[in-house]
């Protein structure tokens, strides 16, 4: 019998000889192909479910109705000629990636624009734990499958939620009373019109190019739920969610990807901190820098949150 | 006469040691006066008779030398005269000796070695005793081995003189000095397919960095694995390294820098890829079986060996008369480096990697028919990483990166052999603990195994032998896992997802296995030149409440002594891996799977040097385990097939200081999940190819190289990926299964070294290649966290060893 094969069968960890080989030689050590934190691309970077008279739930009840809106985004900031189609199924989880339709889809969903909808789940759900949203925003384009548009940027997508029932519940991890500073000043959220010439005012948040500036994230407001016994196939370790805040700027380096609240942290009050290294610019009128910080649960609780600020020569 | 002792295997060697006094010998007269005098070796009768000294020579050892003895390797054929001869050792040996110990080796005359009445060509070692110069000798001391006198063909052979040591004019028989001599006689190997590599084969073998174990590689039908090998197109899991017949829980060292065990305590490696004995089950693949070898009763022994990569000692010395023991450690020498020499970047070490392993070998000879031998080894590697940023593709990468595995065997073993019985009955003891972190991932197990074997061989007359034994084998375990559910593993590339969009789980559980199995075998010669051997193993596996019968058959037919063919098919039953019927985390009522093994071969003879093998194989694989369709309860469930097959060449060259393994294998390894068409086995190697080489160049000097080459392994092209909100993590779509292949691998080893003598010491440098060319494998591909960027991933680069080693 070999313990370590079957548990390194168990836990795709990162094997002991190739740590050794990676550190010893460097080889596949390399700096990463690109930063999940810089958009450099259009993408997706939330979806967020919210039932519809229960504010701050996100796992509907049967028959209930939820609210749906995703997050898009490009390196100019976030496109409007978008149009998308999404289906919504009865699902249960695999083993890695979104959880698999377990019926046919009850609803399909399309539009154009910011990809917003609503849905409502049937009232009998047959014992399935979940229900998936599976789709595609497209970019410049028209959807034509699941997974596929006719032209422009494909950007397919999905999201699992729980179904809810007595026991079971899931609390949207809001940002709304997170207090977020951007060096010893508090960020405050930016301007519906983005500004022209962000350099001359002097209101915005400023800072020089090429500079650094610790984020920080002051994250106890965050509801994080106790995790019963009862998980709707939303297994996760500990017996209260982890919280994640995923990190994303549309220029500049941000020191990491993403922060966490781990399902064992106790702390009142716990911080989060991102380093950003500014931009280059040479443009007097400075350069209009978009953040979006999201927060998972991992249990189809997302939420986000915008910030801006101006890098000046 | 004494009897060393051995493993059971009827044809496969035949080890007998001949301990004469030479008290006769030494007053000119043939035999012995001792009990065991003129007794034919046990094993050599009835069916294999080894070689038989007729005619003894003298070689003076040279004037300023400590050389007491030389072992040679020697052909002797049918007519008992020798063909072929080589030093083993040429530690210490000048050209003028060389000459001279070859020439006497010539003119030494054996009784040939016979199976059944039939004389045989066979190899032979033998160990030829340097005699003191004539003007040093003690007046009145007969000349050993000399040959103006002719012994009778049981005569013993020739006192031992040891260096610095006067022997007296007659001297009484309990301070007679001993001659030793052991011979190998290869008689037909167990199973149809295997190859065996001798302690001589395996020390220097280029590639090897010294060590022994991974010579193996250079097999047919050995693929490369990610850590253990790959045999005849069988996964990892579905084959078994045993250590002294016992299944050891790591071969290598982190996956593959040294194997656990010191190399010079091992005796031989059997490496059986299919159609072995009954005796062996539990796996569906190919079994290597490394043997270790007693501890030295002659005296002390020390050796110390320090590279960079590593520190090794080695102390052996008997106790007493019957007792020897030999004690082996060893270390990494990593961390050093590690500290040294690594700059930090985004991690910082918190326990740099370490392996340590050790062996103690003890032996008591209690009679001549019996020998109790306790063994005790094990083995640590450990790492630890404290990861300051989530990874980027990962981000469960994060925080506290360890893991590490530890284990310790003890075993006592009781060998008895007789005429026509041989047992030996043996019970392990071990204990494994390992710990993984990743972040939030851990895992934490701590095992408890027993293995005990009984195996009993009865010769009855010359055409029949019967083999039986019980086999059984216990682990338990204890611990903890969180991390993500297991998926299939073979043949789903989803294997490799992220843990971060991952399901995770919690287990706690005390799982356990529980195997006896029985078998009996009957090795037949119905016709002389036809060997059928007739094998049936019964295996319980009570932690799946499931039984196996599975007969397996062998023949071999000498068409002439220089040319066999062979031939087998049986059942090979394996129980799934133990945590595949773990309640909730996979299903309690899977079944044991099954090979149909088949093969078809001819060992072909070219002269004394070279040995030639061609066989074909197929093998059918029954009730796998695969992944339920919707991943969903039971998990796992007996629907999947296998089929491989293919054909392997192998050809061994000895010659003079000349060594060389060449192997070529090509096959095609599928497999079938659950209703879905075949597919390429995840490791499938369509080519492989092995060619080892080493050559002594004198004084001191040899040199080697290796080289191999292997088809790449299949790969799965990624087509696209779906953003998946819940994790935030892309997630791959896969293109068919297995359906693009890794590039060609080719590596060329190199090694040298220089071996110096002064006095009893033996000095070596030496200095391994490893990627002499500096040949870019791409062993993989890495992504960007989008999966719309790739680039290759590449193995070890151009790595140079360079050691030291003295021994005494």
């Amino acid at each position: 019998m070999k313990l370590r094969e079957g548990l390194e069968r168990l836990a795709p960890a990162l094997p002991l000889s190739t740590a050794l080989l990676c550190l010893a030689f460097g080889a596949g050590c390399e700096d990463p192909l690109a930063l999940p934190q810089s958009i450099e691309n259009p993408r997706i970077l939330a979806g967020r479910a919210e039932v519809q008279g229960r504010p701050g739930e996100a796992w509907p009840a049967p028959g209930e109705s939820v609210d749906v809106s995703w997050l898009v985004v490009a390196p100019a900031g976030e496109p409007m000629d978008l149009a998308w189609r999404f289906e919504a199924c009865l699902a249960a989880p695999v083993n890695a990636g979104p959880s698999e339709c377990v019926a046919a889809p009850f609803d399909t969903l399309s539009g154009q624009g910011a990809p917003t909808f609503a849905f409502s789940l049937p009232t009998q759900t047959d014992d399935a734990p979940q229900v998936a949203l599976h789709g595609v925003v497209c970019r410049g384009g028209s959807p034509t499958g699941p997974e596929s548009c006719d032209a422009g940027d494909t950007l397919p997508a999905a999201l699992n939620l729980g179904i809810a029932g007595a026991d079971l519940q899931n609390s949207l991890p809001t940002l709304e009373g997170v207090l977020i500073s951007l060096g010893d000043a508090t960020w405050p959220a930016p301007p519906s019109d983005e500004p022209v010439d962000c350099a001359a005012d002097q209101a915005l948040p400023h800072v020089k190019a090429k500079s650094k500036t610790r984020i920080r994230f002051e994250v106890g407001s965050v509801p994080r739920d106790e995790l019963g016994k009862e998980r709707a196939g939303f297994d996760q370790i500990g017996d209260r969610e982890t919280l994640e805040l995923d990190y994303y700027s549309d220029a500049g380096k941000l020191s990491t990807p993403a922060g966490f609240v781990e399902a064992d942290d106790t702390s009142a009050d716990p911080l989060l901190e991102v380093s950003f290294e500014a931009p280059r610019v040479t443009e007097a009128s400075g350069r209009w820098v978009r953040f979006y910080f999201v927060s998972r649960d991992r249990r189809g609780g997302n939420d986000w949150l915008r910030r801006a600020l101006c890098v000046v020569p | 006469m004494r009897l060393h002792p051995h493993r059971l295997s009827c044809f496969a060697c035949l080890l007998i040691g001949l301990t004469v006094s030479s008290r006769s010998l030494a007053q000119g007269e043939p035999g012995d006066d001792s009990p065991d005098a003129g007794q034919e070796p046990a094993d050599a009768k009835p069916k294999v008779t080894p070689p038989k000294l007729k005619q003894g020579v003298r070689v003076e050892r040279p004037e300023g030398s400590k050389l007491s003895s030389l072992w040679l390797s020697l052909t002797i054929d049918e007519s008992g005269d020798v063909t072929q001869a080589s030093i083993e050792d040429k530690a210490g040996v000048d050209e003028e000796l060389e000459r001279k110990v070859l020439e006497a080796a010539y003119r030494l005359e054996f009784e040939p070695a016979r199976v059944g009445e039939t004389a045989v060509s066979v190899r032979f070692r033998y160990q030829l005793e340097l005699t003191a110069a004539p003007d040093s000798a003690p007046s009145g001391v007969p000349t050993p081995g000399d040959a103006e006198q002719p012994r009778a063909p049981n005569a013993a052979p020739p006192p031992k003189q040891k260096p610095g040591k006067s022997v007296p004019p007659t001297p009484a028989a309990e301070d007679e000095p001993v001659y030793e001599a052991t011979a190998e006689v290869e008689g037909p190997p167990e199973a149809v397919s295997s190859h065996r590599l001798e302690a001589e084969d395996l020390k220097e073998m280029p590639g090897t960095r010294g060590d022994p174990i991974r010579a193996i590689e250079v097999l047919p039908g050995v693929g490369r694995g990610d850590g253990d090998p790959i045999l005849r197109g069988s996964s990892s899991n579905e084959s078994k390294v045993l250590f002294d017949g016992a299944p050891v829980p790591i071969l290598y060292h982190f996956g593959g820098i040294t194997s656990f065990v010191q190399g010079r305590l091992v005796s031989r490696i059997d490496y059986q890829p299919g159609n072995f004995s009954a005796r062996y089950g539990r796996i569906s693949g190919g079994l290597i079986n490394v043997e270790s070898r007693e501890p030295r009763f002659d005296k002390l022994h020390l050796m110390l060996d320090i590279s960079m990569l590593e520190s090794a000692a080695l102390v052996e010395t008997p106790i007493g008369k019957d007792t020897a023991v030999a004690v082996a450690a060893r270390r990494s020498n990593i961390d050093f480096v590690f500290e040294n020499f690594v700059p930090e970047g985004s991690y910082s070490v918190l326990a740099a990697p370490v392996y340590w392993d050790y062996q103690v070998f003890l032996s008591h000879h209690l009679d001549s028919h019996h020998t109790l031998r306790l063994t005790s080894y094990g083995s640590r590697d450990h790492l630890s990483l404290l990861i300051s940023d989530p990874q980027e593709t990962d981000p469960s990468l994060r925080g506290e990166v360890s893991g590490g595995i530890e284990f310790h065997r003890v075993q006592l073993a009781w060998e008895s052999k007789f005429d026509d019985f041989d047992s030996r009955v043996q019970v392990t003891y071990g204990r494994q603990l390992l710990e993984q972190h990743l972040g939030p991932l851990t895992s934490e197990f701590k095992a408890h195994e027993v293995f005990a074997r009984a195996d009993m061989r009865y010769r009855v007359g010359n055409a029949l032998e019967i083999r039986s034994g019980l086999d059984f084998d216990y682990y338990v375990l204890d611990g903890s896992y969180q991390g993500n559910r297991p998926p299939q593993f073979e043949g789903d590339p989803n294997a490799n997802a992220s843990l971060a969009s991952s399901q995770l789980i919690f287990i706690q559980d005390t799982p356990y296995t529980l195997s006896p199995a029985a078998y009996v075998e009957a090795a037949m010669r119905p016709v002389d030149p036809v060997e059928v051997t007739l094998g049936l193993r019964a295996d319980y596996f009570e932690h799946l409440k499931a039984f196996s019968l599975d007969p397996r058959l062998g023949v071999r037919y000498a068409v002439t002594p220089e040319t066999t063919l062979k031939a087998g098919v049986g059942r090979y039953t394996q129980m799934p891996e133990y945590y595949l019927s773990i309640p909730g985390l996979g299903n309690p009522d899977l079944k044991p799977y099954y090979a149909i093994h088949t093969s078809l071969g001819v060992e072909q003879r070219f002269g004394d040097a070279l040995e030639v093998g061609v066989e074909g194989f197929y093998k059918h694989l029954n009730d796998r385990v695969v992944a339920t369709p919707d991943q969903q309860a039971p998990y796992f469930i007996n629907d999947g097939e296998g089929r491989i097959y293919g054909a392997e060449l192998s050809a061994k060259l000895h010659t003079g200081d000349t060594k060389g393994f060449l192997a070529y294998t090509i096959s095609r390894s599928e497999r079938k999940d659950r209703d879905e068409p075949y597919r390429l086995f995840d490791l499938d190697q369509t080519h492989l190819l092995s060619l080892a080489v080493s050559q002594g160049l004198g004084k001191g000097w040899e040199v080697g190289a290796r080289f191999r080459l292997t088809s790449g392994d299949p790969t799965t092209p990624i087509i696209g990926a779906v953003y998946d909100a819940t994790t935030g993590q892309y997630v791959p779509r896969y293109g068919k299964v297995n359906s693009e292949r890794l590039p060609l691998y080719h590596q060329l080893d190199l090694r040298v070294e220089k071996q110096w003598v002064v006095g009893d010491i033996k000095l070596a440098a030496y200095l391994d290649l490893i990627n002499a060319y500096n040949a870019e494998h791409r062993e993989g591909t890495e992504y960007s966290y989008d999966y719309t960027k790739s680039r290759p991933v590449t193995g070890v680069p151009l790595f140079p060893s360079l050691g030291f080693r003295g021994e005494l």
